[in-house]
């Protein structure tokens, strides 16, 4: 069985669209390949999973994935409860994943949601060392269940803080996707992942990490001056980073434009028809990238 | 019938003059809204900036030496000027590069500041385009700026 390629979109700013990101790359892929793709919330802000949860109109709740959230919950399948059990010293990690685990948001989109408990894991497990490899034993569980499907793509919505799921999801994925916006601190955030990554994180192998626009300003269909101003400062640390760190850090072509009200493209079910153009040319260069 | 609906000589004039001052504001809208359009369009088809408008190019008689000057340089040049002051930036040699912004002409520190992305309420002085162009070069320095006051995780392990 072929592992998935894993993509991590992960930014230390929050509200750069990592959410938002991950949710229609996701939806993307899956609506316009063949590719089956699974998407992991990570963030205990629940945001992704939150989405997921509420109806079109915005305030009620989603019956089917409520229902089956709440039989997770109760049976202990959360990625909370694999974690807890991963991280037990001297024990066997005995945790079965299977659709009480992963959730099916149509038949080529999987989802495995976030839950509040992760806010509070920081205090409960300190060792570091443990946590770093549970994400590639529980990728390797998810590949090796027959009674799963054989996922070609894994994304990971990270939180913006480093946590130690972060941690554990950037010491073993392909590709590390940082969505930035045209502002110095979005951009700066590229920066602190290409400085911590070798010296704090040393993932083996290196991942690629890819760097693109999101929420980028246009005038005429092309990205304003200021865009264009943090487009060439990101691009110009990514290389610096390359040659200085020895890691493969590169600044895609790839843009998507800002959208007001984009993130309500998940509780109604498909990216916005103006962005879907703009998606597949980020998943195109995603794929010829990871290649 | 005579046709004067005003009481007197004196609330006439009042009238006309408010309705002078009404139709000169709205013209001064209109040709702001036409300016700033043109100035969209313009930046939108790659026209340099020193192409101003019509209007704003026309020769003042009060200030007509300043209007007069043009950028002498292009986009592409002001990117290059801009990689060249960072450098020097970088190096610590802030005084050469505030000599340097201090000697060149406004209309080639606004091709600059406008190919940075910097955008002005009004008319900027030289004073202005100056620091904003250099708060650029501190942007740019802080972006690749790294201060580590802990050890590698590889240092920790060893500990």
């Amino acid at each position: 069985m072929n592992s998935p390629k894993t993509i991590a979109t992960i930014n230390f700013k929050g509200g750069v669209g990592k959410t938002t990101v991950t949710w229609c790359l996701g939806d993307v892929i899956s609506s316009f390949s063949d590719s089956k793709v699974l998407l992991f919330d990570l963030d205990a802000q629940m945001s992704l999973t939150q989405a997921i949860s509420l109806n079109e109109d915005g305030y009620s709740l989603e019956a089917r994935f409520q229902k089956w959230y709440e039989n997770s919950t109760e049976r202990k399948k959360t990625i909370f409860d694999a974690l807890d059990q991963f991280a037990r010293p001297a024990q066997h990690f005995d945790f079965p994943v299977g659709f009480d685990f992963i959730y099916q948001l149509t038949d080529s989109l999987h989802f495995v949601p976030s839950v509040e408990d992760l806010y509070w894991m920081e205090l409960e497990v300190f060792d570091r060392d443990v946590v770093k490899d549970f994400i590639r034993r529980l990728l390797g569980k998810v590949t090796n269940t027959s009674k799963l499907p054989s996922y070609d793509y894994v994304l990971f919505d990270c939180p913006p803080s480093f946590t130690l799921l972060s941690y554990s999801v950037l010491s073993c994925c392909d590709l590390i996707l940082i969505p930035v916006n045209p502002d110095y601190f979005a951009s700066k955030g590229t920066n602190l992942i290409l400085n911590s990554l070798k010296m704090r994180i040393e993932p083996f192998p290196l991942p690629k990490i890819g760097v693109f626009m999101n929420k980028s300003k246009t005038w005429g269909g092309s990205p304003t001056k200021e865009t264009n101003f943090y487009m060439r400062e990101v691009s110009r640390v990514c290389d610096n980073a390359s040659k200085t760190e020895n890691i493969r850090a590169e600044f895609l072509d790839s843009w998507i434009p800002e959208r007001v009200g984009v993130k309500r493209a998940i509780t109604s079910g498909g990216v916005p028809g103006e962005l879907v153009d703009p998606f597949k040319n980020l998943w195109k260069e995603v794929v010829r990238y990871l290649a | 019938m005579s046709e004067n609906i005003f009481r007197n000589k004196e609330e006439e004039l009042q009238r006309l003059t408010q309705e002078i001052a009404d139709l000169k504001s709205t013209m001064k809208d209109m040709a702001s809204s036409l300016t700033r359009i043109e100035r969209h369009v313009k930046r939108s088809f790659g026209i340099p900036p020193k192409s101003q408008s019509s209007v704003a190019s026309k020769p003042r008689k009060r200030n007509a030496e300043s209007t007069k000057e043009e950028a002498t340089i292009t986009p592409e040049d002001a990117l290059r000027i801009f990689d060249e002051l960072s450098e020097d930036w970088g190096n610590q040699k802030h005084g050469l590069i505030e000599g340097r912004l201090q000697e060149m002409i406004v209309p080639n520190l606004k091709v600059i500041a406008h190919e940075l992305g910097l955008t002005f309420k009004g008319k900027p002085s030289k004073k202005v385009l100056c620091e904003r162009i250099i708060s650029r070069l501190n942007e740019r320095a802080m972006l690749s700026r790294n201060i580590n006051i802990t050890s590698p995780i590889s240092e920790v392990k060893k500990d």
